[in-house]
């Protein structure tokens, strides 16, 4: 029997058929799934923060807007104009939007952890971005580094 | 007909046509049927709480999360068992076999079984995936995270050593 008949001959064997068991315990937890519009993300795990991460940088941005009009605000009324703050309701700036840029990204090899387990460590760097937006339509542009190590399993073979 | 029941349906065909093969690549890791069960129960469970749909090219997916869930448990069970023996070669203890074989196939079974437990690891899950699961190389490579030419060589050492040990014991 040369590799190719015997190659066929293996596939003539068939895995055992699942027990009823198996059948019963997985339909059981798939019984009481949410609706589809309720489905986990499937973004990678090392994306997901980004949503939350860019609001509490907005939140961030805002307050220091906040704080920063409200110590410029007590100068004497006979100061100097070109110091003179603009009217308050046009210092509100919200966002308007934000998103993300990857500039680059460095392989920094592979570690061997207190478990025996090895990881490849990748670092990723990123800037954050928002424009935030005045009554005026004054906009402001911010941008923040931000660097991302990611620890991705290796498997020896 | 309700969504409930579509839903439960499409599963249900996906888990009979895939779930077989999985079974059969995780029992390599667990220690025994019910253990290699319990892996591929976590793993599906998991696949279709995301997915809720399958698709062909999803297959080589399944296969990767099986293997890290075998791994992950063959880490977790590795002090408190304290052995380092395949599940393959347990497997014959408990007398559950691998293969679906009538009576007048069960020798023949019996010796690809032996013969199978006694490859590499390595050589092993490459032709679990690439004989039973119905890859390709490059799907086998991709499980794997090996480079195609690797899994390929892998798999004709595989087929060779295989079909030696499988006739000396059929003899």
């Amino acid at each position: 029997m040369n590799d190719s008949e015997f190659e066929i001959d293996l596939r003539s064997l068939r895995p055992r058929a699942l027990s009823d068991d198996l059948q019963k315990r997985v339909a059981d937890d798939l019984r009481n799934l949410p609706p589809t519009n309720e489905r986990a993300s499937t973004a990678p795990a090392s994306w997901r923060w980004v949503g939350p991460a860019l609001l509490a940088a907005a939140a961030c941005l805002v307050f220091v807007l906040t704080l920063t009009s409200a110590l410029r605000k007590p100068s004497p009324a006979g100061s100097v104009a070109q110091h003179a703050p603009a009217p308050a309701a046009n210092d509100d700036f919200e966002p308007r939007s934000a998103g993300q840029t990857l500039v680059s990204m460095n392989d920094h090899g592979v570690y061997v952890r207190d478990d025996r387990s090895a990881v490849r460590m990748v670092q990723y760097h990123f800037v954050d971005s928002i424009e935030l937006r005045n009554r005026a339509g004054a906009t402001l542009n911010v941008q923040v580094p931000r660097h991302e190590f990611v620890a991705l399993p290796v498997n020896f073979q | 007909m309700t969504d409930d029941f579509n839903n439960d349906a499409t599963w249900r065909t996906c888990f009979d046509d895939v779930g077989p093969k999985l079974l059969l690549f995780a029992r390599q890791w667990a220690s025994s049927p019910a253990d290699a069960e319990d892996i591929v129960q976590e793993v599906f469970v998991r696949f279709w709480r995301r997915e809720r749909s399958f698709e062909t090219r999803n297959v080589p997916l399944l296969f990767t999360m099986v293997r890290h869930a075998a791994i992950d448990w063959r880490r977790r069970n590795e002090r408190r068992r304290n052995r380092e023996t395949f599940a393959v070669a347990d497997a014959s203890t408990t007398r559950e076999p691998l293969f679906e074989a009538a009576m007048a196939d069960r020798d023949r079974a019996e010796a690809i079984e032996c013969a199978l437990a006694d490859l590499p690891h390595e050589q092993r899950e490459v032709i679990m995936l690439k004989v039973w699961g119905e890859l390709t190389f490059a799907q086998v490579a991709a499980v794997l995270d090996i480079p195609q030419n690797t899994a390929a060589s892998r798999y004709r050492y595989a087929l060779e050593a295989l079909r030696r040990n499988a006739s000396a014991l059929l003899k």
